[in-house]
């Protein structure tokens, strides 16, 4: 878990790092004419980041109200890594295989019941089939709405 | 009185089916994240090809109306809108559900909505003459000046402090740079194939509120505390009405918020929900309650959205100006049925135009009826575990992502944003001012370059920028905006230093 002492300060930090890239990106070797409004937008940028950092110097002790300054990356990196595979195989697969696929794997890592009962697994498996079915239902055949089909579907 | 001879039209068995199917689907179809107004309107025209004009422009009007009130459902219950109209209604309608509220939150945003709805269907049955000359009094200038006021009115929203509202405003603006730009064509800030068409508005609101979402209450699904999102008290819908009914200011604020910007053609409803809900925030008594679970929030922000619907046709069928987003495709499905917008349309063809400008009243009263049947059983949604609710919306937002563009480039930059944009959460940045900032971007940029063009050829850049009475308005009412937010939120510091 990654905790910010004070996210204030940190996050001064950080949008002037962004500012700055923005404001290269805008002004290093382009044209004036075509990007002349992303350079107002990098100006006014670097000033506000500026007068965040400011406004933050000296705020070490400051007890910011930020209830959900923390990351807890041991409880969303399965959540990251489905997520990432689901989007890499989602034009190999088709979108409703692996969309299943993701549901499901949600189901399994995430929540009280431990994925190897199988009578909690039987019913994550029915609710996944469901959720597909109707998905494909309503839009693919009820609305022809498409999506990408891959190997499978 | 014309609207009166054509209203027993709307009350053919027919007819009538035509509003409760189109209400209801709307209704369901705004609740998914990333089918908005514009394409559910857009996925039903192929339906009404072979109706009759007037039956054709009647399920078009009831979806219009339905979907802009559906996507409040999913703001208010999952904090993920359904489409950019509903971005202030997530900011207290999803405090309220976090605190047991949901089914009373529901019953406040549909009782606005019909408010607001039939204020500005009553608005666009009797000032649509005068309203036509004032949206043609808008200019790049003003356009220009209304999407600044929009950046600054941001920065009083959704953030933890003024300055970071009005960089994540910014940084919205920098996104909508990418692609190219408006008057020269030529690319910017292009460096993968993925990026060539820019950032689509409704990918971005995906990605910048539903990611974060999943990936939040997948942290709450571990934690274990609860299996369900969260516990839910059943409100009824009579007590609700009684509490609304005494809301006028916030009725008020929002309706007439709505309906000016609706008529402004460009603006787009998404910014009226967010004035409404800044101005009601910013004379409330309570102003710290906002963004905590004030109903007021969910009031303004409703009756405002749902007052655009009928002022943005305004100027469409009046001057073939599209309102919003939504109402140019729904000139697609005029001109399909042969229906030409302009000032002969109320005279060559009266009776099919007002048939479908009652049949929005009408349709009003559905979007009420269904949707106070909704929100009693919305309760099985709140029930929902965690991890469910995580799974299903990831789906639902790569299919609603996917399905705009048929891009995947458009599934790949959602999952980008929202994964930065629930980084950027954690360091007090929110997602509705990067949104605003993403929608107000190509509005800012292109009036800004062709106000420029003008001046130039004119009095000078400057001048004509700062001239003119809206422009003067406008301006002050941007310095007053920015100014009224750096004052309450310093009042505020000051008030909960002292309190510690």
């Amino acid at each position: 878990m990654i905790n910010f002492k004070n996210t204030e300060q940190a996050s001064a930090v950080f949008t002037l790092i962004i500012s700055a890239l923005f404001a290269f990106l805008a002004f290093y070797n382009t044209d004036a004419d075509t990007y002349l409004f992303p350079r107002i937008i990098a100006v006014a940028l670097a000033l506000l980041s500026i007068i965040l950092l400011i406004s933050n110097l000296g705020t070490g002790k400051q007890t910011v109200v930020e209830n959900s300054a923390a990351i807890n990356f041991r409880d969303i990196w399965p959540g990251l890594l489905i997520g990432l595979v689901f989007f890499l195989l989602l034009e190999t697969l088709g979108f409703y295989m692996s969309s299943f696929l993701a549901f499901l794997s949600i189901l399994l890592l995430y929540g009280k019941r431990k994925a190897m009962d199988i009578e909690a697994m039987t019913l994550k498996i029915i609710v996944s089939l469901a959720f597909m079915i109707i998905l494909f239902l309503l839009f693919w055949s009820g609305l022809n709405v498409r999506t990408p089909t891959g190997w499978f579907f | 009185m014309d609207f009166l001879n054509y209203f027993g039209n709307v009350f053919t068995p027919y007819h009538l089916m035509l509003l409760f199917g189109g209400t209801t689907a709307g209704l369901i179809l705004g609740a998914l994240p990333g089918l908005s107004p514009t394409m559910a309107v857009a996925l039903i025209i192929p339906f009404t090809f072979h109706m009759q004009p007037a039956s054709g422009l009647i399920l078009l009007g009831a979806m219009y109306t339905a979907t802009v009130a559906g996507g409040a459902i999913s703001a208010i219950l999952v904090n993920v809108p359904g489409a950019p109209a509903n971005i202030a209604t997530a900011l207290d309608g999803h405090q309220l559900a976090r605190q047991g509220r949901a089914s009373e939150a529901l019953h406040y945003c549909f009782l606005s909505s019909f408010v607001g709805g039939l204020f500005g269907i009553i608005i666009l049955i009797f000032f649509t003459p005068p309203l036509a000359d004032l949206a043609l009094k808008f200019g790049p200038t003003e356009l220009f000046w209304i999407a600044i006021l929009g950046i600054t009115v941001i920065g009083t929203i959704g953030s933890k402090s003024v300055v970071k509202g009005l960089m994540a405003g910014l940084f919205g603006l920098a996104i909508s740079t990418i692609g190219d730009n408006p008057m020269l064509g030529e690319q910017r800030f292009v460096y993968s194939e993925h990026m060539e068409s820019g950032i689509h508005i409704v990918v971005a609101l995906i990605g910048l509120f539903a990611l974060p979402q999943i990936l939040t209450l997948l942290e709450e699904s571990r934690k274990g505390t609860s299996d369900s999102m969260f516990a839910l008290s059943e409100a009824k819908w009579v007590t609700s009405l009684h509490y609304n009914i005494r809301r006028v200011k916030a009725l008020t604020i929002g309706s007439i918020v709505g309906a000016i910007v609706g008529v402004i053609p460009g603006a787009g409803g998404q910014i009226a929900g967010l004035v409404a809900y800044d101005q009601v925030k910013k004379t409330s008594a309570n102003p710290e309650l906002f963004g905590h679970g004030e109903p007021d929030g969910v009031i303004a922000a409703e009756s405002a959205n749902n007052a655009m619907v009928g002022p943005s046709l305004v100027p469409l069928l009046t001057l073939s100006i599209p309102g919003s987003p939504t109402a140019a495709v729904l000139l697609g499905g005029l001109l399909i049925h042969g229906l030409f917008p302009g000032p002969d349309l109320f005279t060559l063809h009266a009776e099919v135009i007002w048939t479908f400008i009652d049949s929005l009243i009408v349709a009003q009263v559905f979007m009420l009826v269904i949707g106070l049947f909704l929100s009693r059983h919305s309760g099985w949604i709140m029930k929902v575990p965690s991890h469910y609710m995580a799974a299903a919306i990831l789906i639902l937002s790569v299919f609603g992502t996917y399905s705009i563009q048929s891009s995947y480039s458009d599934v790949l930059i959602m999952a980008i944003l929202g994964v930065v944009m629930f980084f950027a959460s954690k360091f007090g940045f929110g997602p509705a001012p990067v949104v605003l900032g993403i929608i107000l971007g190509p509005i800012a940029e292109d009036n800004f370059l062709q106000g420029k063009l003008i001046g130039e050829a004119g009095d000078g850049v400057v001048s004509y920028f700062l001239s003119g009475t809206i422009n003067i308005v406008l301006i002050l009412a941007t310095l007053g905006s920015v100014a009224y937010s750096v004052y309450a939120s310093h009042k505020m510091k000051q008030k909960s230093s002292t309190a510690f």
